[in-house]
């Protein structure tokens, strides 16, 4: 019993490590994906992962991130007021919406939708031997199935923190003129004073670094599938408890870095 | 690697090891460049396996595979597309593309293969395939949609169409019809008339009396022979002659049979 425990706890920190070790084949693999393109292949499926992970969550960001701005200035105008910090409203708004929420929220949106699907999707390849035909196609199943995936889930996760800001940002003006009317013009120079490129580097380096990391524990656990169809949703599991583990480092790592 | 020359598939002490057993046990065997081998055994005796690693599909655990005299493992992208022109494969449960269209799954090699070819063309090629081997009308179908048996033959078209000199199949008629099998049958012999090497893992004694002219039988992942059919027809390991027994009768029938129509021309002649 105690062996078990210590050999599960031992191997979660290896596996880990094997899923950092496929990012950089990943990394290493994206020329030949755009080598790939020019000859007319794989460009389909990067459509397909935008579209699924992108596009289709446009609707519960939007929701998401217009109650959260929301609640966000019932709380703040209900306190700050008291204690005469009235304005810190837009500061603290830029920090929780554009630095913190809007890259770790949509990250986890990615990771229950996207992380799942493909990680279920490679999986039942491998069990299909899908996978085994485009090797012996020729394809290699990193080049051809993960690289755009990965690619698809970065490009989805900037568009979905831009679109997250976005709605957040007007959920809190739209808000406010419910409980304490402000002009259009005096809420965007509030937000222009507080907000320097600095949030926008850090939000953006982190949309670009959570969609790796979330892509490719993803496709790793999809493709990591040995033999059987039981293995799939266990593989998916982990890409969901990976993909938060290691989001939220990274997360915390680039705020320490962005802003200490 | 001057070993190599006229060998088509070389493997050397190949044994491939999952995480509780060891489908495949140090197997070494040398196919000739046009030959048609069966490989044949019981059931779960490693079959499969050693032609997924003997063809580079799985990695082997340890072991030699040479294919037309390259060392299959430490070759690039470029030169394992390059191998893969000349190498098709055949999967037992036909393993195709569940996320494309029959039409994508037939087009996806040609595209990966002959990229100079235009889109006329590589249309051209695809509907002369599936004409001579008739297996449905609507390429728009997913291959979700096809029965077992039609599956088989949209993927014994995908292996054939990039024109291998080596092809490999995994039971190529299993869940196809009769017609289906002559169809495959007819156009094996053409391939193998053409100078393609074939290895056919199959259960199939009509299959096998047919087509091939060597025999390779493995037993719970070992090689028991390797050898022409006269050879392992005239084996006393018991084992050998329980697998292939079938096979014999049937080729013992297909030689009376073409005996006695040879036989039937000759008097009306």
């Amino acid at each position: 019993m105690l062996e078990a425990v210590g050999e599960r706890v031992l191997r979660a920190p290896k596996e880990l490590l094997y899923a950092l070790g496929f990012m950089v084949e990943i990394v290493r693999n994206i020329p030949a994906y755009f080598q790939m393109q020019r000859r007319g292949g794989g460009g389909g499926v990067l459509k397909m992962q935008i579209l699924f992970t992108g596009v289709n969550a446009l609707s519960i960001v939007a929701v998401l991130s217009l109650a959260i701005g929301a609640v966000i200035i019932i709380q703040g105008l209900s306190i700050l007021p008291q204690l005469g910090q009235g304005q810190l409203i837009y500061t603290i708004l830029i920090a929780v919406i554009t630095r913190e929420l809007g890259p770790i929220l949509t990250a986890f949106i990615v990771i229950a939708r996207s992380g799942t699907a493909i990680s279920t999707e490679l999986g039942g390849m491998v069990v299909d031997h899908q996978i085994e035909a485009y090797m012996a196609t020729g394809l290699n199943p990193i080049t051809y199935l993960a690289v755009p995936r990965v690619l698809g889930v970065v490009i989805s996760l900037v568009l979905l923190n831009i679109y997250f800001n976005f709605f957040g940002l007007v959920g809190s003006f739209l808000v406010t003129q419910l409980v304490q009317p402000l002009a259009l013009e005096e809420y965007l120079f509030g937000l222009y004073g507080s907000v320097t490129l600095r949030d926008f580097v850090a939000s953006f380096a982190k949309s670009i670094i959570f969609g790796m990391i979330i892509g490719s524990v993803a496709t790793y656990q999809g493709l990591s599938v040995e033999r059987a169809g039981t293995e799939v949703p266990i593989r998916a599991i982990k890409a969901v408890g990976q993909g938060i583990t290691l989001t939220v480092i990274a997360n915390a790592a680039i705020t320490l870095v962005s802003y200490l | 690697m001057a070993d190599d020359a006229g060998v088509a598939l070389n493997t050397k002490d190949l044994i491939v090891e999952f995480e509780n057993f060891t489908p495949v046990r140090g197997i070494s065997v040398k196919i000739r460049e046009g030959s048609t081998v069966a490989v044949m055994g019981r059931s779960g005796s490693g079959k499969s396996t050693f032609i997924k690693a003997a063809s580079g599909v799985i990695p082997a655990t340890s072991g030699e595979v040479r294919v037309f005299g390259r060392l299959l493992g430490p070759l690039n992208n470029r030169e394992l597309r390059r191998l893969r022109k000349v190498c098709g494969f055949v999967f037992q449960d036909a393993a195709l593309w569940q996320n494309m269209s029959v039409y994508r799954n037939l087009a996806l090699p040609l595209e990966q293969h002959y990229p100079e070819l235009s889109n006329a063309e590589r249309d051209k090629k695809i509907r002369r395939a599936v004409e001579r081997i008739r297996f449905t009308d609507d390429l728009n179908l997913r291959p979700a949609s096809l029965s077992a048996g039609e599956a088989k033959l949209v993927a014994f078209v995908r292996a054939i169409l990039t024109e291998p000199k080596l092809l490999i199949l995994d039971e190529p008629t299993t869940f196809v019809d009769r017609t289906g099998v002559d169809r495959i049958l007819s156009m094996l012999r053409q391939l193998k008339d053409a100078g393609t090497t074939l290895v056919v893992v199959s259960h199939n004694a009509t299959v096998v009396s047919q087509l091939a002219d060597e025999i390779i039988v493995i037993d719970e992942g070992e090689l028991l022979i390797h050898g022409s059919t006269d050879q392992v027809a005239a084996s006393d390991n018991p084992v050998v002659r329980d697998i292939v027994s079938d096979v014999l009768d049937q080729a013992a029938t297909f030689d009376s049979d073409i005996l006695s129509l040879l036989g039937e021309i000759d008097d009306e002649g």
